[in-house]
Order: C-alpha cells, then structure tokens, then sequence
C-alpha cells in the first residue's frame, strides 16, 4: 500500500471517491443525482488518462497502472452506451466496478514511468492492448448480467430494459469481437517482435483458453441457450475468471514467468 | 436439429473444452514444453480431428453457409489450422518426403562484423542448411536512451534499440541491403531473419550479432485466416446489428 501525493494521484482518488458516492446514491434511489456524480468522475478519469500519456510520451498501455487507468476511465462510456442502445442497464453494478478496479490503482499499482523497452516499440502496441482493454471491461459487464440472471428473483428493475440472459448475450457479442481481434493482433505483434505468431508462452495459453470458453459459450447457447439458461451464465462467469487469471495472476505471480513478464 | 448435427456439434464443442483445459494445464509447464507437447503426435492428431470437424461442420450447417460472417469465421478457423500445421517442424518434414522441399523451420545465425554468412546452425553449432545467398553483416550496434543509461551496462532497461546493418549478397553480387531491428525482421528467400543476441559482455561493442531463421511456409495461410476470422466476427457480432439499426431508423423516420 502507497498513497501517491501527486497530481496524478489525487485525480484518482477523486475520481475513486466520485465513482463510490455515485454508486451509493444509486443505491438509495437518486439515480439522477447517481449519475451526474458518475459523469464527473469520469471527467476526472479523463484528465488522468491524458496527464499520464502527456507525461510518458506514449499511449499510456504498457503497465497494469497504465491499463488499469484506461479501464476506470471506460467503464462510464460503456455504462451509456449499453443503456442507451442495448437496452443493457446495471450502471450502479458499473459505478461499483470503476470503484474496485481504482482501489488498486491508486493504492497498489507503481506508477513508476517505465522507457519502452526495444519488443515494444511498435505501432501493433497499442491496438493488441486496447482492443483487450475494451473487451475486458465489457465482459465484466456482461458478468454481472450472468450472476443477476442466477441469483435475481425479479428481472431488471427498469422495464425497458432486457432480460438478464439477453443483456449476458449482448454484451459478450459487443465484447467478443475486440477479444478476438486482441488475440490477432498480439499473434501478428508476435511474428514480428519474437518471429513466431504462436510462442506458447502462459499468458497466450491463459488468453487462448478464455476465447475458447467464450467460444463454448455462443456454441451451447445456440444449442441448448433456451433449455439450460444457468450454464450459459456459468460459462460467461467462467470466462471472467480466465480472464482475471490472464491479466493479473500471469502478470503478478512468477508461476507463469515469460514472454509477457516485462508488462509488470 | 437432426442426430448428425447434434453428434458433430458435440463433438466440435468437447474438442474446443479439451484444448481449453489443456491450454490452462500447459500454461504451467512455460512456453518451451508447451511448445513440444502441442507439437506431439497425439495432439497431431488432435489438430487434424478439429480441422475436420470445422470443415464437416461447414459442409453440413446450411447456416455456417447461408450468413456471410459465420462462414468467414469458421473458415478462416480452417485456414489458421493448416496454415500451422503446414509451417509447423512435422509439416517441413513431410514436405521434404513429398514434395522435395527442403527448408528448416526454424535455426541460428551466427555473423560476425565483415563477413558474410550463409549457414543456419541449431544451438549447439551444428550445420542445419545452407542457403543460397549469404548474408554479410557490415555493423552490429545498440542504441540507449541516455548515455547515463549506457554507463549501467549490466542493467539492459535502458536499451532503446538493437540493429544489424545487412547486405544480402548472392556469389559477390549486391542484391540488397537491410538494417534490422527488433520489430523489423529481414524477409527473403522464404525465411524471416530477427534481431536475436549478440555478445553480451561487449554490449555495444559486440563484433558479432546472432540471429534467429523462421521459415515463413504457411505463413500466408495464418494470415489469410486472420484476416477472415477478424472480419467474421466484426460482421457476425457488430456489422449485422448496426445496418439493422440504421435500415430502422430510416425507415423510423
């Protein structure tokens, strides 16, 4: 644990602090008052964002500090996105979710700026991380929608919005291709930097098996989704925890030391 | 849904769950016993079970046909499995047997500063080809950050970049020149040449660089694949939905 007292650092707990009000309000039923609070701690995420890759020189994606401060900033746009158009609500859950993924970046993570070092001085860099980024929030979400569809009695509260087993499907349909597209893009990186487009490295086992969960899941639900809709939240809450193990356990533990350890 | 579909169907999705577990099982070992243990004839076989099964599946699911983003994803699957068998160390020796095509999939070389090369060896020197070409390497160099960060010689995170200036030469003539670097392999003759080591307690100095061969067989294959895998999923899960959602908002208004 280590408070950081920098410009930098105040932004996130700002935005930290925003981000739990707002969820709390949600909670007691201000919604409007919930969400103009979410909107300002995602002006907050923002600024952060932009100072840090001002202060690096790069697109700031390169370290879990880096990619954790991109991911508290998307969990607001997609909260929008997904109310507006999906019809896909659990924005207090989304709130909930900014605030657990800021706690280790303002406390946990070293927000120490690294130089590149030679692998990773390519333009595939920032599209390879990116479209992971993307997809992982978005799975998150559509977790969430997985366990309310097993353990919430009732259905969504707003009666606009869809059933929890469609809001679990659309979600992984809008996260699934930038999963996939991830995958391509770090295979082709792959090729280039280390001259294989496979190095069957740990964390490409741990991204590899999380696509294939995923890949189970839209091939189940096709078959037997309407029949057995538990499994397919399982699968999709399955899926997260492969996910969970990719991003951090390979990056944190030395059990799975390789290619993709200077990513720290 | 008919008895063969559900039987392909069933099948397909325990060959999918069977190289997820095996991948988180894998992911324990590290890359380099991964790397032998799916390369292996059980899981040859494997690969060709689940390349068969895709292509049955296509052949059979009037559906996988009849919606443009599902073909493309299932087929650029295909492509990406024999893509990777047919560049994998079995399929170059298969093509020697059959075909007489005889290249490495993957080797060593070793230049030193001023003279020209055109053996790939394996790691414990032996010969493994001989090319017909030679590459001749005019400059090995590192670039740094800072130059305080040259002073730490031991520690290599302040490395900016490592190059080799090349020249292809075939007999004594010219046929071009090249700097690599990382991220900036050299591709000719069917092989791509990376950037790999170089002597280490030297740094800077080195008079040698060491770099790594790939094959580049099936290459086009995986790549083609790629692009169809990407492209069917942008149209199956996204495309499809957003013209659906236009065509009604203009027939809304």
């Amino acid at each position: 644990m280590a408070i950081k007292y920098t410009i930098q650092g105040l932004l996130i707990y700002a935005a930290l602090a925003v981000y739990a009000v707002a969820f709390v309000m949600m909670v007691l039923r201000f919604a409007k008052l919930g969400r103009v609070l979410y909107l300002i701690g995602f002006a907050f995420m923002i600024i952060a964002f932009g100072y840090r890759w001002y202060d690096v020189q790069h697109i700031p994606l390169q370290n879990l500090f880096e990619v954790f401060l991109a991911l508290g900033m998307l969990v607001y746009p997609l909260s929008l996105f997904s109310r507006r158009l999906l019809q896909v609500g659990g924005e207090a859950v989304d709130m909930l979710i900014g605030v657990v993924l800021l706690i280790p970046l303002g406390f946990v993570f070293s927000a120490e700026p690294q130089k590149l070092p030679p692998a990773l001085q390519s333009w595939l860099f920032a599209p390879h991380v990116a479209a992971y980024v993307f997809s992982y929030v978005i799975m998150a979400k559509a977790t969430v929608q997985a366990v309310c569809q097993l353990y919430c009695t009732s259905g969504p509260v707003d009666k606009q919005q869809i059933s929890f087993e469609l809001g679990t499907y659309r979600m992984v349909c809008l996260g699934f291709p930038l999963l996939t597209i991830g995958l391509i893009l770090g295979s082709w990186w792959g090729k280039l930097a280390w001259g294989d487009y496979w190095g069957w490295d740990p964390k490409e086992m741990w991204s590899l098996a999380s696509w294939l969960v995923y890949i189970t899941y839209f091939h189940f639900r096709y078959m037997y989704g309407k029949k057995y809709p538990r499994i397919n939240s399982l699968l999709v809450i399955l899926g997260m925890i492969v996910i969970v193990i990719t991003l951090l356990w390979v990056n944190l533990s030395r059990l799975f030391a390789g290619m993709h350890s200077y990513a720290t | 849904m008919n008895k063969l579909h559900r039987f392909e169907i069933w099948s397909t999705l325990l060959l999918i769950v069977w190289l997820a577990a095996l991948s988180v099982v894998t992911a324990f070992y590290g890359a380099q016993k991964t790397a032998i243990f799916f390369n292996s004839l059980p899981l040859a076989i494997y690969w060709l079970m689940l390349t068969g099964f895709l292509l049955a599946g296509l052949v059979t699911f009037r559906r996988l046909i009849r919606l443009p983003g599902l073909l493309l994803i299932h087929f650029g699957c295909v492509l990406i499995l024999v893509g990777a068998m047919w560049g994998s160390a079995s399929g170059h020796h298969l093509q020697k047997k059959l075909f007489g095509i005889d290249k490495v999939p993957f080797g060593y070389m070793m230049i030193y500063e001023g003279t020209a090369e055109n053996h790939i060896i394996a790691e414990d020197d032996t010969v493994l080809a001989e090319l017909p070409f030679s590459i001749y390497l005019k400059d090995f160099r590192i670039e740094y950050y800072s130059d305080e960060s040259y002073l730490q010689v031991e520690k290599r995170a302040g490395i900016r970049d490592y190059f080799s200036d090349l020249i292809l030469l075939e007999g004594e003539k010219q046929i071009a020149r090249k700097t690599i670097e990382v991220n900036h392999p050299l591709h000719y003759g069917g092989y791509h040449f990376y950037q790999h080591l170089y002597d280490i307690e030297k740094g800077r100095y080195s008079l040698y660089t060491i770099l790594t061969v790939y094959s580049d067989n099936g290459l086009n294959l995986v790549y083609a694949g790629y692009l169809m895998l990407s492209l069917g999923v942008l149209w199956q899960f996204w495309f499809r939905y957003i013209g659906a959602y236009l065509k009604r908002r203009v027939s809304g208004n």
